[in-house]
């Protein structure tokens, strides 16, 4: 077979370079995603629901913009002039559906002969006090405007800006970046301007996983490889690895364009990961290969020459294929995620290092044999005692002398590994992808402190028939559910609902006939007359007695009052519910009353309702001013009980929207890591007990990983590095590349082993040679990964040092614990005789020749 | 800035007198479209459908009367139909030279009628594709109109007119585009261009009768290309230049639905 292989080594050049140049001209096909909303299974309730929701009212994602006036408040006329400007001008913005602004905005209110509707700022304006003021009076009077179109300090204006259904990512590209073309053409020495929401962060993950891949990478490739450089000293074996890893890229990348499956946060890592790992199966056979032609005394010929590198190849494939196959499984367990990029990242990662495996052991060979250039033996140099060896030395001494230490620090890193992950927060967060110090989410902040925040799931309930929603009973519910969760839940930082807008207009068509004369029922007050303290005070406690607690804000004294004194209609603020207040007879009534409403709307209630007059169909928008989704859980789970217990017959209610996707993608990335995780130690643990034939060497082999897994956690609990769809996937990738080390001792040891029956010389010497070698090969791993300490993302920042950690850690608990086990329990697979491989194995992971 | 609901509801049914047309300007076309006399008083029984993107329908019914005044000054009473929620809510215009019309709604319910002062032009009229604005006419010298072609439009001879508003900001589309019969001097379709120079809308009139004199579009859809909705204007019943007691058109009457 292998015969066969390298009788024609220029065709397997030939073709690998052929397939590669395919691949090459694939990657420009490589496209780049990140919007969640593609990371979830297609039949996932909560994406289901929200496309349906989308369908009926529209694209649920918003840009928000904020412009702040840097000094006084944003009602200015230069303030108002600059908002109505800009709200035209993103208007005309391509796939841009809709722009809502304090200049668009309508007002609504009543007057003591009916109605008036129109811009909440007039076609009049002209920015005089009068005005000015008339507009902060207007903002003021209605609870859906506050913290919406006006900030609390009234320095800020929101401007939302809604997107047309199903655009493409790079047509959400393009508005973000006319929008933000928009806002550079404005004064930025009077204004502060912000731009944030979902498009917006979707938008930049990508704009930063594209620079990350192309700053990033060389970076890693080159800090891998001097690594391994210094540990091997040949700038010779660095070469053809290096060709390995390129190689295996390019083939994963290209395959992944061809599939059309796109590169997300994660996609980034891919290529720093077969850069990190497949590099070493390129390093064991150049490095076996070149301990062979140090052997050999004199010239070499051709023919011999042939003979060294097919025995390389027979050698060194075996072992090199038991650590390709348990990576794979690592990586491949990621395949078994629901969450799409991270199966991707699974399969292709596996398939990458399936082709590090494939070119290794047929690339570099072919390459080998082609070249077959003379080389002369050098003299080994004495091997001197370095430092390093040292350390290890008297590590091992320490381990050997006091065990009951070694386990006390074993079980203390346990426990302060478990205390850490029970304080594991698992959240994916997509605004905490960016730094703090970044603009957007500066601009983040900023919305959520000052309006009603960024992120929104909506509130669907549904009739049986046309005209359900304008029944009195399930509008009445759900005006106390709004009130019920705007009090539970603090993190709401506002509700708007189809009820509001009824509410408004009962309230409006109910002003008392002047207002001059108040309320004749409960006023005592005759405006004609001024009132007189004793009044005033009256007013104020007969206000004061319809508080729901002792301790009440200035807006809600002010909204008592006008209750109180029905000012504008305000006792009617509400959903017309009582028979006696309306003077009606029956329910049916009330209900033509509330569409007789709703035709004064003309039809402007698209987005909340799914017919103009006889809706069957009324949707909630809860705001949220959190930013992660921790809590969505629950609200949705009081907004069930709260259903059950008031929601009328004959009604359903569901919950959809982009938050919900959210906190079903951070559930579906945290139980798809750790299934995964599971997966992949089970493969390892089946894997080598099949290939010691012994299940305590698959026992033994997961020890190490296990331990290293459970600091992994520890760490992110005491740190506080959340869970995300980055730092999810660090168990399987650990298993996947850490186990590595562990077979590699075991090997080792097994070779020592076959040599001595003095356990304590069998460790040393195993550390002092393939344990230098491990430390080395960590080492360079983990700098490859540590080299994403400088991406723009963190999540692939903590990544990079999560699993740089990994790997420190890993190694060590491989050459720490497994001696440690060995000695205790003396296992039977360890002690046979001489085993061919592992002489192999202590000889690549050494990297030089001792004999 | 008058919203005539009335003037759209009955120019879509008002038809010209024959007469021969000199191919002229642009705005020669619109004039001799809008001096065409129109009938003094319109009584309609209107079925408006609204169909959704998805096909779904909703069927509203109104009764119209409509009477000119000497100024020439419209005055309008709707009074719902159908649905049943809605039954008899009253609806009264009275077109104001020089200043916004006069709106006064009675809604059954409440048993009151309420002053309506609106000042939302661009909001559609009753959840149609209908806005406001356009149930309104349009000064023929607040746009510039250029004929860009003659072609035949649904078996006649049409003058293809480009209307551009002359200040963009007083109209929220940027261009109309209108199919002038030849013939019967009526506009047959009408595409409106949104800010973005995009087409926004669409609007046809169909099934042309000639009732009591007067060219009468049966039906007439307008389609909203971008979102896919349309709204569809059937005439039930239509009668022009009847007797209208000038009285149906006051608060009065909205409240008692009667004369005295």
């Amino acid at each position: 077979m292998i015969d066969r292989i390298f009788k024609h080594p220029w065709i397997i050049i030939a073709a690998i370079t052929g397939i590669t140049v395919f691949f090459i001209f694939q990657l420009p096909h490589l496209k780049i995603d990140n919007n969640y909303f593609n990371f979830i299974p297609k039949n996932q309730p909560s994406l289901v629901a929200t496309k349906k929701l989308q369908k009926q009212f529209g694209n649920q994602e918003i840009m928000d913009i904020a412009v702040q006036a840097r000094e006084g408040s944003i009602i200015s006329k230069k303030g108002i002039l600059l908002v109505k400007s800009l709200t035209e001008k993103i208007s005309t913005i391509n796939n841009v559906a809709d722009v809502i602004s304090l200049t668009n905005s309508d007002f609504i209110t009543g007057t003591p002969e009916g109605m008036e509707a129109g811009p909440l700022i007039g076609e009049d304006f002209t920015g005089d006090t009068r005005q000015l003021y008339k507009i902060h009076e207007r903002l003021l009077s209605w609870e859906l405007y506050r913290r919406n179109l006006i900030s609390n300090d009234f320095s800020a204006t929101q401007v939302v800006v809604k997107l047309k259904n199903g655009i493409t990512q790079d047509e959400e590209k393009a508005v973000y970046y006319s929008i933000k073309n928009v806002l550079n053409n404005y004064s930025h020495e009077e204004f502060n301007f912000f731009i944030a929401g979902m498009p917006s962060i979707i938008v930049l993950v990508s704009q930063n996983v594209n620079r990350d891949i192309r700053t990033l990478i060389p970076f890693v490739l080159i800090v891998v490889l001097f690594i391994l450089f210094l540990s091997f000293k040949k700038a010779g074996g660095i070469i053809l690895p290096t060709l390995t890893v390129v190689i295996s890229t390019i083939w994963t990348l290209g395959i992944m364009a061809i599939f059309d499956v796109e590169l997300s946060i994660i996609g980034t890592i891919i290529p720093v990961l077969l850069v990190a790992v497949g590099s070493a199966y390129g390093i064991h056979i150049i490095s076996y290969y070149y301990d062979e032609i140090r052997k050999t005394e004199g010239i070499i010929t051709p023919a011999y020459h042939r003979e060294i590198v097919k025995g390389t190849v027979k050698q060194i494939g075996m072992p090199v294929l038991l650590a390709a196959v348990t990576t794979i499984a690592g990586f491949g367990s990621l395949a078994a995620s629901r969450v799409i990029p991270m199966k991707n990242f699974g399969i292709f990662t596996a398939i990458g290092v399936g082709a590090a495996f494939l070119v290794a052991i047929t690339f570099i060979p072919a390459l080998l044999l082609v070249r077959h250039s003379i080389h002369k033996s050098k003299p080994q140099k004495a091997a001197k005692v370095t430092f390093f060896e040292k350390l290890l030395s008297s590590v091992h001494g320490f381990i050997q002398i006091r065990p009951d230490w070694f386990i006390m620090v074993f079980l203390i890193v346990v426990g302060f590994s478990i205390y850490g992950s029970m304080h594991l927060v698992k959240d994916n967060v997509m605004i905490d992808y960016f730094k703090k110090n970044s603009e957007i989410v500066k601009a983040d902040t900023f919305l959520r402190k000052n309006f009603s925040g960024t992120s929104s799931f909506s509130i669907i309930i549904n009739g049986k028939k046309p005209g359900d929603l304008t029944n009195p009973e399930v509008l009445k519910f759900m005006d106390n559910l709004s009130a019920h969760l705007k009090k539970k839940f603090p993190q709401i930082g506002k509700i708007i609902s189809f009820t509001d807008f009824i509410k408004l207009m009962n309230k409006s068509m109910h002003v008392p006939a002047s207002t001059d004369n108040m309320n004749s029922d409960t006023s005592v007050i005759s405006a004609h007359n001024t009132m007189s303290p004793q009044d005033f005070a009256a007013l104020l406690n007969r206000a004061y007695a319809h508080a729901e607690s002792i301790n009440i804000s200035t807006p809600e004294l002010i909204e008592l009052i006008n209750k109180e004194l029905n000012y504008k209609g305000a006792a009617y603020y509400e959903i017309p519910h009582n028979l006696a207040k309306y003077s009606m007879t029956d329910r049916e009534q009330l209900k033509n009353l509330i569409s007789q409403y709703l035709l004064l709307f003309s039809g402007n209630l698209s987005d909340w309702t799914d017919d103009a007059l006889e809706p069957s169909m009324a949707r909630m928008q809860v705001l949220l001013l959190s930013k992660g989704t921790s809590n969505i859980t629950d609200i949705t789970e009081e907004i069930r009980r709260f259903a059950k217990s008031g929601l009328p017959k004959g009604y359903s209610l569901e919950t959809a929207g982009f938050a919900i996707v959210q906190n079903d993608l951070t559930n579906l990335i945290v139980n798809g890591a750790i299934r995964s995780f599971l997966i992949s130690l089970i493969a390892v643990f089946i894997i080598l007990s099949l290939y010691y034939k012994s299940l305590v060497a698959g026992l033994f082999s997961i020890i190490p990983i296990g331990l290293t897994i459970l600091i992994n956690f520890g760490v992110m609990g005491f740190f506080g590095i959340r869970m995300d769809i980055a730092t999810a996937m660090v168990g399987s990738i650990a298993v996947g590349i850490g186990i590595d080390y562990t077979i590699h001792f075991l090997s080792a040891y097994k070779y020592e082993r076959s040599k001595t029956d003095n356990l304590t010389v069998v460790s040393h010497n195993t550390l002092l040679t393939t344990g230098k070698a491990i430390i080395f090969n960590a080492a360079s791993v983990g700098a490859g990964f540590a080299v994403l300490i400088f991406s723009s993302l963190v999540p692939l920042m903590y990544l990079g040092i999560l699993i740089a950690l990994t790997m420190v850690v890993s190694s060590l608990a491989s050459l720490t614990i497994i001696p440690f086990l060995l000695k205790l329990f003396k296992p039977k697979f360890i002690r046979g005789s001489k085993v061919p491989d592992s002489k192999i194995i202590k000889q690549t992971m050494r990297g030089e020749n001792n004999e | 800035m008058n919203k005539k609901l009335t003037i759209t509801l009955a120019a879509l049914s008002v038809l010209l007198l024959s007469q021969n047309i000199f191919a002229l300007s642009g705005r020669d076309v619109m004039e001799m479209v809008k001096k065409e006399s129109s009938p003094k008083t319109t009584h309609a029984a209107i079925q408006l459908d609204i169909v959704e993107k998805n096909g779904t329908e909703k069927t509203r019914i109104l009764e119209m009367w409509t009477r000119k005044n000497s100024k020439g000054l419209n005055r309008s009473l709707i009074d719902f139909i159908e649905p049943s929620s809605i039954k008899g809510t009253r609806f009264l215009i009275v077109e104001n030279k020089g200043r916004p019309d006069d709106q006064h709604i009675y809604l059954p319910a409440l048993k009151r009628v309420r002053r309506i002062a609106a000042s939302a032009r661009n909001k559609s009229f009753m959840g149609t594709e209908f806005t406001y604005a356009d149930m309104s006419s349009r000064n023929i010298d607040e746009d510039t109109h250029t004929i860009l072609r003659e072609e035949t439009y649904n078996g006649r001879d049409c003058y293809v007119v480009e209307s551009v508003p002359k200040h963009p900001d007083s109209y929220h589309y940027s261009k109309t585009i209108k199919w002038v019969a030849k013939d019967i001097r009526m506009i047959l379709k009408v595409e409106m261009y949104d800010a973005n120079g995009k087409l926004k809308k669409v609007l046809t009139m169909n099934d042309f009768k000639k009732i009591d004199g007067y060219w009468t579009p049966y039906k007439t859809v307008m389609k909203n290309i971008q979102s896919g909705r349309s709204t569809i204007l059937t005439n039930l019943k239509i009668e022009y230049d009847k007797n209208i007691p000038a009285d149906m058109f006051t608060v009065q009457f909205l409240k008692r639905g009667k004369t005295n």
